[in-house]
């Protein structure tokens, strides 16, 4: 089982798990972290390079649709201060509706992400390409991505008994993906909402996501 | 620019300090200074100051 931590620290948290850097998600609760694409709180890929450089292999959480910037010069910049792979995080999959047309205008999508994380995949990197949905995960794979995070959206609260629905619903999706494409790995993203009733062997994820908060 | 034949104050979101003299020369009565404003000077959509790209009380 893979396993990788999503935080706000630059530091790593667990010796067992892959780290993901995001610094905008720093003082963040495990909630607040899915809004963290619509909070201007800093520049967050250029806080990706305000610490030492990174060591033990860990991912950067990038925001993919800076509209500053060329991405090769990034990227450039990743490799030379330790990253060993990029993520679509803070991400466009949570948008919906009227917030999700008029973002997409700017543009930000998920399969705008998708590119940009195929792109940092040629230039060497490993990719972590979260989506929420089917059509996203499929789009992620036609963008020849081949690790994905299923985020299960968000989640007001599971009490009571555990969410048979979710799940199946959750596995479904994962069975679907991988009937399209055998070669992947799809993890969990084992949201706080979720209160650990559903973990990514319950759904059959090949590995979990888990986002530690930072003070 | 407001007198007591013209009720209405007049106020003009600026990204630059160019463009914030050029709005007091024309009489403007006050500035506004938002996050989006910065942003749009560069050439990125207002909708980009949603984005973790600048801190916005900055």
């Amino acid at each position: 089982m893979k396993h990788f931590e999503l935080s706000g620290s630059p530091n790593q948290i667990s010796e067992h798990a892959t780290h993901i850097y995001c610094p905008t998600l720093h003082g963040l609760n495990g909630r607040q972290a899915d809004l963290a694409m619509v909070m201007p709180r800093l520049d967050n890929n250029r806080a990706l390079f305000d610490t030492r450089t990174t060591e033990g292999g860990s991912y950067a959480g990038v925001l993919t649709c800076d509209p500053f910037g060329t991405a090769d010069n990034f990227l450039r910049r990743l490799a030379d201060h330790g990253y060993v792979g990029v993520s679509n995080w803070p991400s466009a999959i949570l948008f919906q509706g009227h917030t999700k047309r008029m973002m997409a205008s700017m543009p930000a999508t998920p399969e705008l992400e998708y590119a940009w994380l195929a792109g940092a995949q040629r230039h060497g990197f490993q990719s972590l390409a979260f989506f929420r949905s089917l059509e996203q995960g499929r789009a992620a794979l036609s963008a020849g991505l081949q690790q994905l995070v299923l985020h299960p959206g968000l989640i007001p609260q599971t009490t009571g008994g555990p969410p048979d629905l979710l799940i199946a619903s959750l596995r479904d999706l994962i069975e679907k993906l991988r009937h399209q494409v055998g070669d992947v790995d799809i993890l969990l993203y084992e949201h706080v909402g979720l209160n650990e009733a559903v973990q990514a062997t319950d759904v059959g994820a090949d590995g979990a996501v888990t986002f530690i908060a930072t003070p | 620019m407001t007198d007591q034949n013209n009720p209405f104050i007049f106020g003009a979101a600026v990204g630059s300090g160019l463009t914030a003299l050029a709005v007091d020369r024309a009489g403007a009565d006050f500035l506004l200074v938002l996050n989006a404003g910065r942003l749009r000077m560069r050439g990125a959509s207002s909708l980009a100051s949603y984005l973790p790209l600048r801190p916005a009380n900055e």
